[in-house]
């Protein structure tokens, strides 16, 4: 494909496009590689490559689909680098199928709506411990010294939690696009 | 593999703890299982929100300070709060940069622009592009705030803080255009001086000062207030006019003082607060069918009393059962009447025939009403009640006043007529001897010589004590009868309606839970309604788990509502459900908003784009679409029309807090049509008991046809009126403006947005 300069606003629609398709990318990726250290890496990689890319894309086309597949690219880049280091990885028929289920639509926006929706149900020690596991520089063990607790008693609370919410987000996307 | 064995599986691989055995075993499955992916789809997409989240928070703490760049980029995007704050990656904010660098043409940075989390506005530029180019604002470019606060760097260290509702545009580096809302302007330097702020009448020019500067939403009118140094007013055409100097306060008409505003404290917001607090938000998108039965059921466990017992919920065999009814208006009677048609009224029965003569007025004494005896018994008429008019020769539009005693809101007149000759007929009626008139025509051919019933919509009028019929060429006879002025149904305001005891068995264990009432009752039809259903209990109760399953007997599927969801909500003993109006794309229904008080019901309106009104693709429900254009939030809009009109719908929304600003958001539509679709204008007033804390009218819509526009009013504690302290109750009340002269049209809103800074 040639290379050609991009119209300046054409190239501030790409940029708006991959503006938009952060959350998406990374929820994307994190479906990929999920308890990976490497997700930011991954999803600054893709970034990187979408920008450099930016004259091959065609703005009628998919942009969905195009960042998706650059995401993959670089996820099976880090695979490559995680069995070297003897991480588990999924089988490539796995990542296949993952991918290709992956909705390339708006609902992972209803995702994140219902999650806001759902997370503001939680009680006070229930959110404190999502926000001890989720919010940088907090950990799991800290919160339990703080609590008196133990850190295994807090993961089964946590994944009840995730669990609650996990029905929670389904039934609210559901009711919203009953 | 079981659900719950797969579900721990993934939590476990999410926490970075799964072994190698149960990964291999994972991975089989998610090979394997369409179902299993979808499940695993969720739990990472949760945890990827939850990982987003707590960066994000992490960022807010670190400072409340969100540069505009990533407000703008994010705030396109629909998910609103999450979007503000999230990290757009950090390359693509350098793909910006390097953007901004290899394209000349771009504007140089022309001033910076910060704003406080949570805020919400558009920024515009000149060539009308909605721009996501971060500080980039050079001259030509509109900020329009709706909610929050935005402070500019000007240059010659000027500096502006602005406060919601508010649009500015920047006109040159010396100059910016206020064209509604408040702003306060700082000029730090003596090469600063000469900034001008211009309102919609005059040019305000800095001569080395601190000032604010309000235009009011709905007048146009500009109010300063000189905090440091002095300022000039000139006129728009720059004739140069009085100079002020501080400390004062002064209502401006043209280029002069209008007025000297004393002992009226008023604050402007110097610098950005923390954040801006979202208090209320409806999206009008649940409540309860009008004219509807509905049967409910509730889970058992659905709520469970503070100690942890649970309820027995509401079971299919015995539903909670009742109707909507479309509310009926109040007869209002008449204390006297004349006749003006050439011919005086009697008072005395007659027995005259149809054919007959004279013409007159005839009072029946037993009940009060126009009469002529029984006219028409013999061909069947229903006794009683009329009044005939004959053509003798000397009677051109004959004419009754109706004396309703005082001024009286009227919503419909209703008469029946009879033409007993094949000719037309006209009714028109006229209020307090002004000109508006509702024209009814009948027929003969309709008609086919018997009674019919004209109903006369003048619901739109203002009250009035004369009412005026007027009857156009009755050749022969015609005769009138039974006219009624039907008073608009009581207009319910304050708490939810009293809930009355009917449910209840008066149970033996005073400690178990059981239901004290239900709102609406158990097997009535009630008309006026909160559009929620309300269940009260004989104890503080909080959430269970299970479901609310709502069904409209003969509608179509039920509504399965969450005990949790956000449609659900506890306050003590009670507990609210709002069921989901639903509409199908294109629908209409009329109803009740959930949680609203509306005394008569409403339309829910769900566009498709491919109406007569709101053409456009952006309406259909389908993806990407979503059907949400503009202000719209949720696929349905909510009207307020026709014989609706005069009758606000209110909500109690919080409570005032000391020190706060508040701003309220609304969108409306514009259909762009004519006739039916007259766009009635809008009343928003916020309230705090029946004092008025801001009001916010306009006759026109707010954006182009076929749009949903914002329009935003705000009100301050630290300025209520007397009367009204910090704690008392905020509420909010919508209402077509009352237009004259008077004809059906629509008034359509959605996504109204509360918001509040502090001090």
């Amino acid at each position: 494909m040639p290379f050609r300069k991009r119209q300046p606003d054409e190239l501030q629609a790409y940029v708006q496009q991959m503006i938009a398709h952060q959350d998406k990318l990374r929820a994307f990726i994190y479906s990929l590689m999920p308890g990976s250290p490497h997700v930011a890496d991954v999803l600054q990689n893709t970034n990187a490559v979408l920008w450099q890319k930016r004259a091959r894309f065609a703005a009628d086309t998919n942009f969905t689909a195009w960042a998706f597949k650059i995401a993959r690219y670089q996820v099976m880049h880090q695979f490559d680098r995680d069995k070297r280091d003897g991480n588990l990885v999924f089988s490539e028929s796995t990542i296949e199928r993952i991918a290709d289920d992956t909705p390339q639509d708006g609902s992972h926006d209803r995702l994140l709506r219902a999650l806001e929706t759902c997370l503001g149900k939680l009680s006070d020690p229930q959110r404190s411990l999502i926000n001890a596991r989720y919010t940088p520089g907090n950990s799991l063990e800290k919160h339990a010294e703080s609590l008196g607790r133990t850190p295994g008693s807090l993961r089964i609370a946590l994944f009840r939690i995730r669990d609650s919410l996990k029905r929670c987000i389904e039934q609210t996307v559901a009711e919203e696009s009953a | 593999m079981k659900p719950s064995e797969l579900q721990s599986l993934i939590q476990k691989l999410i926490d970075g703890e799964i072994s190698a055995e149960e990964f291999s075993a994972l991975d089989d499955e998610l090979a394997r299982s369409a179902e299993a992916r979808e499940t695993y789809r969720l739990f990472t997409g949760l945890h990827s929100g939850l990982v987003r989240r707590g960066e994000i928070d992490a960022a807010i703490h670190s400072g409340p300070v969100v540069p505009i760049d990533r407000v703008m980029a994010l705030q396109r995007r629909r998910v609103a709060r999450i979007s503000l704050l999230a990290s757009a990656a950090a390359i693509v904010l350098t793909g910006l940069a390097l953007w901004m660098t290899m394209t000349p043409e771009t504007p140089s940075v022309f001033a910076s622009v910060k704003t406080t989390p949570g805020s919400v506005f558009t920024l515009t530029h000149a060539d009308g592009a909605k721009s996501s180019t971060g500080t980039l604002i050079h001259p030509g470019s509109t900020v329009r705030l709706d909610h929050g606060v935005a402070e500019f760097d000007l240059p010659h260290r000027v500096r502006a803080v602005l406060e919601a509702p508010t649009t500015m545009t920047l006109v040159d580096e010396r100059t910016v255009q206020l064209g509604r809302g408040r702003g306060f302007f700082e000029v730090a330097s003596a090469e600063g001086h000469g900034f001008t702020v211009e309102t919609p009448d005059q040019r305000i020019v800095d001569l080395g000062t601190a000032f604010g500067v309000e235009v009011s939403n709905s007048t146009g009118h500009a109010y300063l207030y000189i905090v440091e140094g002095s300022v000039r007013i000139d006129a728009l055409d720059g004739q140069p006019g009085p100079t002020l100097n501080a400390p004062r306060s002064v209502g401006l008409l043209g280029a002069s003082v209008d007025n000297e505003i004393v002992d009226s404290p008023v604050e402007f917001a110097r610098s950005l607060p923390p954040k801006v607090e979202t208090v209320f938000v409806e999206d009008f998108e649940s409540g309860l069918l009008a004219n509807r039965d509905y049967s409910v059921i509730i889970d058992r466990n659905a709520v469970r009393d503070l100690d942890g017992n649970r309820f027995a919920g509401i079971p299919e065999k015995n539903p909670w059962k009742f109707s909507t009814a479309l509310p009926t208006p109040a007869s209002i009677e008449v204390v006297s009447y004349a006749y003006d048609g050439g011919h005086p009224p009697s008072d005395q029965p007659s027995a005259h025939q149809p054919s007959g003569s004279p013409a007159g007025l005839f009072l029946d004494p037993l009940n009060s009403k126009l009469t002529d005896g029984n006219p028409g018994a013999s061909s069947g008429w229903k006794s009683g009640s009329y009044v005939g008019f004959g053509d003798n020769g000397d009677i051109s539009d004959p004419q009754i006043t109706f004396d309703l005693g005082e001024a009286r809101p009227i919503d419909e007149i209703s008469c029946s007529v009879y033409e007993n000759l094949p000719h037309a007929v006209a009714v028109s009626a006229s209020m307090d001897g002004e000109v508006f008139s509702v024209p009814v025509q009948i027929d003969w051919e309709q008609t086919q010589g018997n009674p019919t019933t004209l109903r006369l919509d003048v619901s739109t009028w203002s009250p009035a004590r004369f009412w005026r019929l007027k009857f156009s060429h009755p050749t022969q006879w015609m005769f009138l009868g039974e006219v009624t002025f039907a008073a608009p149904p009581p207009v319910a305001i304050g708490d939810p309606p009293h809930l009355v005891p009917d449910r209840a068995e008066p149970t033996p264990d005073k400690s178990a839970l059981a239901i004290v009432s239900l709102n609406p009752p158990l097997n009535s039809s009630s008309s006026g309604s909160l559009g929620q259903l309300v269940l009260h209990f004989n104890q503080p109760v909080r959430f269970g788990t299970g479901r609310v399953i709502v069904r409209t007997v003969g509608g179509g599927n039920p509504s399965e509502i969450v005990i949790g969801s956000q449609r659900t909500s506890i306050h003590e003993s009670d507990l609210f459900v709002a069921p989901p109006m639903d509409l199908p794309d294109g629908a209409k229904a009329i109803g009740y908003p959930a949680a609203w008080q509306s005394p008569l019901p409403v339309v829910f309106h769900n566009p498709s784009g491919t109406g007569e009104s709101y053409r456009g693709d952006e309406f259909a429900d389908n993806e990407p679409a979503r059907g949400e254009p503009g202000a719209m939030k949720g696929p349905s809009l909510l009207s307020l029309s026709g014989a609706h009109h005069r009758h606000p719908i209110r909500r109690k929304v919080g409570t005032i807090a000391l020190g706060h600003r508040y701003t309220v958001s609304l969108g409306i539509g514009n259909r762009g049509g004519s006739g039916r679709d007259h766009f009635l204008g809008y009343d928003i007033r916020i309230i705090s008991g029946g004092t008025v804390l801001a009001r916010l009218t306009g006759d026109s819509p707010p954006g182009p046809p076929g749009t949903v526009t914002d329009v935003g009013l705000s009100c301050d504690s630290a300025s209520l009126p007397e009367g009204v302290t910090p704690g008392d109750t905020i509420e909010v009340q919508i209402a077509p403006l009352a237009p004259i002269p008077p004809g059906p049209g629509y008034l359509d809103i959605d996504h109204l947005k509360l918001t509040r800074v502090g001090r």
